[in-house]
């Protein structure tokens, strides 16, 4: 190193000097065994499944909230008319 | 080049396999940034497959919200967990003959001699100026780039890299 070389021309060249830097042979690899190996707890399993099946069963949700609904209002109606029937009876 | 969004994207729907992919695509840059960071290509992959841990447990969990883009992502993990291994090494330092196992590595002589040049340049600053010189210095990022990949505000990069530099100088009159 030149001892009045500046700041920034270091930097650059040091910068040069390291650009190939590569990793090492089987460097993926060795990744991808311990990734793989990771003990995944059982919600993390269970996580991506549910991101997939969310929707189709809020929508199943929300279509037997309104089927009771519906069903409700129908018994309501029925009953309302044979109390009105009884009234007129007695 | 390998689709990295599309590899993610299969790795959140639970295909672990796909995170070659990821792998793949990012590694290169990513142990280069931890080299100069850590000052050991051995040291940097260690940091590096520890970061790829952590992204895949969050991937796998869900808790990548994919807010910023995979890459930029994972050079914030990298960048920090960098730093720790900085951290941890100035509270237990390792004996100088056990870093030189960096020879078995694939990389140039030269571009080893230049990490060494590197490490011992920067080996004077504390792990956070040291992240900040070379994210801003060597990696090009912005101040507000580097704040953002090391969880701080721009300003306090700002000062770290005012800091660096004196100390730098300081060290260059000294030499």
């Amino acid at each position: 190193m030149n001892p009045t070389e500046r700041f920034e021309m270091r930097a650059e060249r040091l910068r040069l000097a390291t650009a190939r830097l590569t990793p090492s042979a089987g460097f993926r690899d060795r990744v991808l065994e311990r990734v793989l190996a990771e003990p995944l707890a059982w919600w993390q399993g269970v996580a991506p499944l549910a991101r997939r099946t969310l929707p189709a069963l809020a929508l199943m949700a929300a279509l037997a909230w309104a089927a009771a609904f519906r069903a409700s209002s129908t018994v309501d109606e029925t009953l309302a008319t044979a109390y009105g029937s009884a009234e007129v009876d007695w | 080049m390998p689709d990295l969004e599309a590899a993610v994207t299969r790795v959140m729907q639970g295909d672990g396999s796909a995170f070659g992919t990821v792998v793949e695509a990012t590694s290169q840059e990513l142990v280069r940034m931890a080299a100069r960071i850590v000052g050991s290509l051995s040291d940097a992959e260690d940091v590096v497959q520890e970061g790829y841990i952590k992204a895949y447990r969050a991937m796998m969990s869900g808790h990548f919200d994919r807010r910023s883009s995979t890459k930029t992502w994972l050079y914030r993990i990298v960048t920090r967990t960098a730093v720790d291994a900085l951290r941890a090494k100035a509270r237990a330092p390792v004996p100088r003959d056990a870093l030189d196992d960096d020879a078995a590595t694939g990389a140039s002589p030269e571009a080893h001699l230049a990490l060494a040049e590197l490490a011992d340049w920067l080996g004077v600053l504390p792990p956070e100026q040291r992240a900040a010189i070379v994210l801003h210095a060597i990696e090009g990022f912005s101040a507000r780039e580097a704040a953002d990949l090391l969880g701080c505000s721009e300003g306090a990069i700002e000062q770290r890299l005012v800091r660096a530099r004196a100390t730098l100088r300081a060290q260059r009159g000294t030499a």
